[in-house]
């Protein structure tokens, strides 16, 4: 398997993930996507979206007696070393909240007598309660203010998200649309470029992009056949690293006239011209 | 069969306790299989390396045999085969509850994944993609999985399963009945793209792109959903 560009890899982790290639196919694949971990988080999600097709299988009968015939396969088993089943520093601390629930109590740690004591009397002087509860409740109230606000940011940018991706839903079953992949430079972050050239409509999809301070923005470039960077909107990613944008399609260039895409950070707002260094590019 | 101590933990939390070995063995556990095994030494009177609770993986095995096995069965369409296949792959989750990387995803996700290859290697090393085409046509292959109803499952179905399930099915309706097809044909029926070229007596470029067209519809709509990656 010669080298793939982008579009074509994108192609062959959507076949891979789904098992489609045939033996030889997947092997040479397979030898390309160890030295490409930018594209481990494009199989990932392939994987997992696959994973929900399995629950649309009918109910079947269990068969009877297979939770014995499962307890003599684990009987069976060869017993494995401490070397096997150890783990390292690094995942015991992970666990070590969740396993507090199956340890006897006696293992569990009490909070610090001292400290309650000190909190009651405190407690105890004359007003003071009142004015803790005061306090309190002015805390609250303008936690809630600040909340609501951050809820209302939130569902705003959630319902914009919805209808870019709705957009890109609908371009992907019209004839013409084409999609290319615009990965990362050595690291997990990716887009894809949703565009139909004859409706001059295009979808941006960004993933595994690092949320940017409040003073930045990523903004996405689409670059002609001399390399001339056109700006074709600016964006915002969530916590988990996701994008989408409505992109600007320039009206008088057809998209083969168009030779890249690449999104950049820039200043909150966007710049005529990039400043900064391409987060994902992608030849077209 | 599982021990109460792990019932309300998450499934990634068990395969945690499974990989960190951590937990030690409490009386009234000595009586699982393992730790049975444990206590008589296998027989050979040396005492095994190490001595390791099952009921983590019982407490999985409970929660989704059920599915791994309706999927196992739908695509071998061979009962017996396809308990066989499911345990395999439980028993290697005891063996090395490391293979499974959280940063990957939902174990749920992750478990019927791995299932789902070991049956299309099952198919295909077994070649049995004959019977898996009459399969799926007799059972109205046309559109089955669009037909599946959501509440098909007891109470003690993973909420998970049943979510996935609504919404996939959701999904699915945004998909034009050709490119459903061939998700059908290469999930369940375990064909490559070259076989369903033929058996549809279409070009592969244009199985390939309606493949790939399909999946990122499909990702998307799910996403959109907030399913699919997590």
């Amino acid at each position: 398997m010669t080298n793939l560009n982008p579009e074509q890899f994108e192609e062959m982790v959507a076949a891979y993930a789904l098992d489609v290639l045939e033996p030889e196919e997947r092997a040479a694949f397979e030898a390309q996507l160890a030295a490409a971990p930018q594209y481990q988080a494009q199989l990932s999600a392939y994987e997992q979206m696959l994973a929900s097709l399995a629950t649309l299988t009918p109910a079947v009968t269990e068969p009877d007696g297979h939770s014995e015939r499962m307890m003599a396969k684990l009987n069976a088993a060869p017993a494995m070393s401490p070397a096997q089943v150890a783990a390292p520093a690094m995942i015991k601390t992970a666990i070590s909240v969740p396993l507090t629930v199956v340890l006897p109590p006696t293992a569990r740690k009490s909070p610090q007598p001292g400290m309650m004591q000190r909190i009651a009397a405190w407690f105890s002087q004359p007003g003071r309660a009142s004015l803790a509860l005061a306090g309190l409740s002015l805390v609250l109230v303008i936690g809630m203010v600040f909340w609501n606000l951050g809820l209302q940011t939130d569902v705003a940018r959630y319902q914009q998200q919805a209808s870019t991706t709705a957009a890109a839903v609908d371009l992907l079953g019209q004839p013409g649309t084409v999609v290319k992949a615009l990965p990362g430079n050595n690291t997990t972050a990716f887009s894809q470029l949703i565009a139909n050239d004859t409706q001059k409509r295009g979808v941006l999809l960004a993933y595994n992009l690092q949320p940017v301070a409040s003073d930045k923005t990523y903004e996405f470039w689409l670059l002609d056949k001399s390399g001339n960077p056109i700006p074709a909107g600016i964006f915002n990613v969530d916590q988990s690293g996701k994008g989408v944008l409505n992109v600007s399609m320039p009206m008088d260039m057809p998209m083969s006239n168009l030779s890249a895409g690449a999104v950049t950070i820039e200043p909150a707002g966007g710049l005529p011209k990039p400043s900064g260094k391409p987060v994902v590019v992608g030849n077209f | 069969m599982p021990t109460a101590n792990y019932i309300n933990l998450t499934d990634e939390e068990l395969v945690e306790v499974l990989r960190s070995n951590l937990y030690e063995p409490r009386a009234e556990d000595v009586s699982t299989p393992l730790s049975s095994d444990s206590a008589t030494d296998k027989g050979n009177g040396s005492k095994p390396m190490v001595e390791r609770n099952s009921g983590p993986l019982e407490v999985l095995y409970d929660r989704y045999f059920r599915q791994c096995y309706a999927l196992a069965v739908r695509i071998l369409s061979n009962p017996a085969m396809a308990e066989e296949v499911v345990q395999e792959v439980f028993l290697k989750i005891w063996q090395a509850p490391q293979s499974f990387d959280q940063q990957r995803g939902r174990f749920a996700s992750w478990l019927l994944s791995v299932v789902h290859h070991r049956c299309i290697d099952e198919l295909r090393k077994n070649k049995r993609l004959v019977s898996g085409n009459i399969s799926l046509d007799a059972e109205g292959g046309d559109d089955f999985i669009t037909r599946i109803p959501d509440e098909q499952k007891g109470p003690e179905e993973v909420a998970w399963i049943g979510e996935q399930r609504a919404n996939v099915r959701r999904a699915l309706t945004k998909l034009s009945d050709v490119q459903r097809r061939v998700i059908e044909l290469a999930y369940f029926g375990g064909m490559t793209q070259m076989e369903i070229a033929s058996y549809l007596g279409e070009p592969l470029g244009t199985v390939k792109t309606r493949i790939r067209l399909a999946l990122q519809k499909l990702r998307l709509t799910l996403e959109a959903e907030g399913l699919g990656a997590e």
